[in-house]
């Protein structure tokens, strides 16, 4: 059953004046995205900087307003949804960001901090003070740390803060931002492994945003591969080493060094250059200034997402 | 077969002396590194790893002061060196690269400007000679349009290429030792293999010695000849790449290696607790309030590092106990 749907989103933000050029540039943040989520399932958002994730992630919890494009919630349209309809939403989709200290008010105690959207949505105090012990356990703190202030935890202590008040409304989406990368290696996995199970026990559908590709392939059950404001390619997760066909998606792969020593002999990398400047995306295909197979076609066509198997979808004119 | 090392650092300790308690980032650190090699020093943040970099070149600021050790280059102990013959070293013999490079390059001058006086404060060559070295060093690095780079400021640049050239002016002078502190941390993957490609290329060109610090496990088993992996401000385990990661000995680093995500991988087993602080730390191994073989012994003295094998060292008491043979050699 999907859960969410997108439909040819658009985001576009004026840019900064240019250096030298005095013309204002719009930025293509996001640039005509499609995709479907059922319930219950992780979309693995990866990408590198710029391409555009993390906006599309605030658009689909409305944070920000799309230029163009719908989005559906169980079938309907809730892109221009304000008001109490809006709040309503609020409760249906959380997020969960990167930097897990500065989304927690410093000076209010934890209980005081998840306790916050029950009492917004009108929970009574006895009950709430139920769920703030329920959800600290559920997160893997003790009850007792309701009383205590963020600055007492750790990185990972304060993700799993996060994640609890993220949790506190019983949401139904909830868009995962680089939940882990500000976190040290060792409390990385331990992060991963909580938002895996809480999937499983509350039947969660995750929007997990991240550049990191073994991570996304560890919680998602398909991954979506962003590359300057576009999908290149959507596959299922437990084939995305041996089937990604997108030459981009081919490149990240090669570029993530495997902690293998074995493994690194002739592993030269296939691309060059960075990722062009999302306010003036090249013609044609966006990848084929990078491309080590762009031909002719690639430099004038822009290739659309068309399926190439079982719940694949391919943005490529070869491969 | 392996060479006389090139940069031998022995029992190198530097303490923070806060307001707080005294902060031991950096605590009895020996390792060496030959010419041509690289060494990846790995660990998560506050174990001390840039703190060694810092301390190696005499670079610590109060609080912080370097208590004990001996850093050997090219016949000096850099810590007791004069200052003045200090500065020569650095850049000429010994360069560091930071992570934030924003910081590190002049926000007035271009970039060509900033090069080649690098290269012409540290050789006898003329300004025109020193930007035509510039470019090429630029265009190895995988810069394009090094020409037109030359005549832009730090903050045109993206992170990646400063990141670059940073690298380049680092190289400019050929230095003998290069300390690379996350060099790639805040890159995309794709312009980090650029990246890392290009500077085991230079390694070995050159000849130049190269620590790389960092926390990335994937980087260093694509980039070390030799690993040292650290724990709260002490070197857990030393030895080949391939002997850390094909048999880890210190519970750490078997640890660290089961918690890091592998494309196709299908369980994680997190390390359970949390790093250390370093303020006050106990008497005992550090690492003892997580390890998942810990024992009565380990509440005892901090444990040495120590020869386990062949090119192949670890402080952990539980080591000496299982494989008495290899540990009983030193």
């Amino acid at each position: 059953m999907t859960l969410l749907e997108v439909r040819e989103l658009v985001k576009h933000y004026a840019g900064k004046r240019g250096i030298f050029a005095g013309h204002r540039e719009k930025v293509r943040a996001v640039d005509g995205v499609t995709f479907a989520l059922a319930r219950g399932e992780t979309l693995g958002l990866v990408g590198e900087s710029g391409c555009g994730k993390s906006t599309l992630g605030r658009l689909v919890v409305r944070l920000e307003e799309p230029t163009a494009g719908k989005i559906l919630l169980a079938g309907e349209e809730i892109t221009g949804w304000t008001g109490r309809k809006l709040r309503e939403l609020r409760r249906r989709f959380q997020i969960i960001f990167q930097d897990s200290s500065s989304s927690l008010n410093p000076r209010r105690t934890v209980g005081a901090i998840i306790e916050e959207p029950l009492a917004n949505f009108g929970v009574a105090k006895r009950e709430r003070q139920e769920r703030v012990a329920e959800l600290l356990t559920l997160v893997g703190l003790e009850p007792g740390d309701a009383w205590k202030y963020p600055h007492e935890f750790s990185g990972g202590q304060r993700q799993r803060i996060n994640i609890a008040r993220a949790l506190a409304l019983q949401p139904e989406l909830v868009v995962c931002d680089e939940p882990v990368s500000s976190l040290d290696v060792s409390i990385r996995a331990q992060i991963l492994n909580l938002l895996r199970g809480l999937k499983r026990r509350l039947n969660l559908s995750y929007l997990f945003i991240s550049h990191d590709l073994a991570a996304v392939n560890y919680l998602a059950d398909r991954v979506a591969v962003m590359y300057l404001g576009k999908i290149v390619e959507i596959l299922p997760a437990e084939g995305l080493v041996s089937q990604a066909r997108h030459p981009y998606s081919r490149a990240l792969l090669r570029a993530v060094p495997e902690p293998d020593p074995r493994q690194r002999t002739g592993r030269k990398p296939v691309v060059r250059g960075e990722t062009p400047d999302p306010a003036r995306p090249p013609a044609g295909c966006r990848f084929h200034p990078r491309c080590p197979e762009a031909r002719d076609v690639c430099r004038q066509d822009e290739p659309v997402l068309k399926e190439v198997g079982e719940g694949h979808l391919l943005r490529c004119h070869f491969s | 077969m392996s060479s006389a090392p090139v940069l031998k650092i022995k029992n190198l300790s530097t303490y923070f002396y806060t307001r707080l308690g005294v902060i031991k980032a950096v605590d009895r650190v020996s390792f060496e590194v030959e010419p041509g090699k690289l060494l990846g020093l790995v660990g998560e943040s506050g174990c001390g790893k840039s703190v060694t970099a810092l301390s190696i070149l005499r670079l610590i600021e109060p609080p912080g002061r370097i208590l004990s050790g001996e850093v050997w280059l090219n016949g000096h102990d850099l810590l007791k060196i004069p200052p003045g013959q200090l500065r020569q070293v650095r850049g000429r013999e010994i360069a560091l690269v930071f992570q934030d490079p924003l910081t590190s390059l002049n926000p007035v001058l271009t970039i060509g400007t900033q090069l080649a006086e690098t290269i012409v404060s540290h050789e006898e060559v003329s300004r025109a000679e020193a930007r035509r070295r510039a470019v090429e060093l630029l265009f190895r690095l995988g810069l394009p349009d090094p020409e037109r780079l030359m005549r832009l400021y730090p903050f045109q640049l993206s992170g990646g290429m400063r990141q670059r050239v940073m690298m380049a002016m680092a190289i400019s002078m050929r230095p003998k030792v290069l300390i690379a502190d996350e060099p790639t941390t805040a890159l995309d993957v794709t312009v980090q293999a650029q990246i890392l490609a290009e500077l085991k290329r230079l390694q070995e060109e050159m000849g130049m010695a190269i620590i790389l610090i960092t926390h990335d496990l994937g980087v260093v088993a694509a980039m070390a000849d030799e690993v040292a992996v650290m724990y709260a401000g002490s070197i857990v385990e030393r030895g080949s790449v391939v002997q850390i990661f094909d048999r880890p000995a210190h519970p750490y680093t078997r640890a660290l290696l089961r918690s890091v995500p592998r494309l196709g991988k299908e369980e994680l087993v997190p390390i359970g607790g949390q790093p250390p602080a370093l303020l006050n730390l106990p008497a005992h191994c550090a690492f003892l309030p997580r390890c998942p073989e810990a024992h009565t012994e380990c509440r005892g003295k901090k444990p040495e590092l120590r020869e386990i094998g062949p090119d192949h060292a670890a402080a952990c008491h539980r080591i000496s106990r299982s494989c008495p043979g290899e540990a009983g050699r030193r």
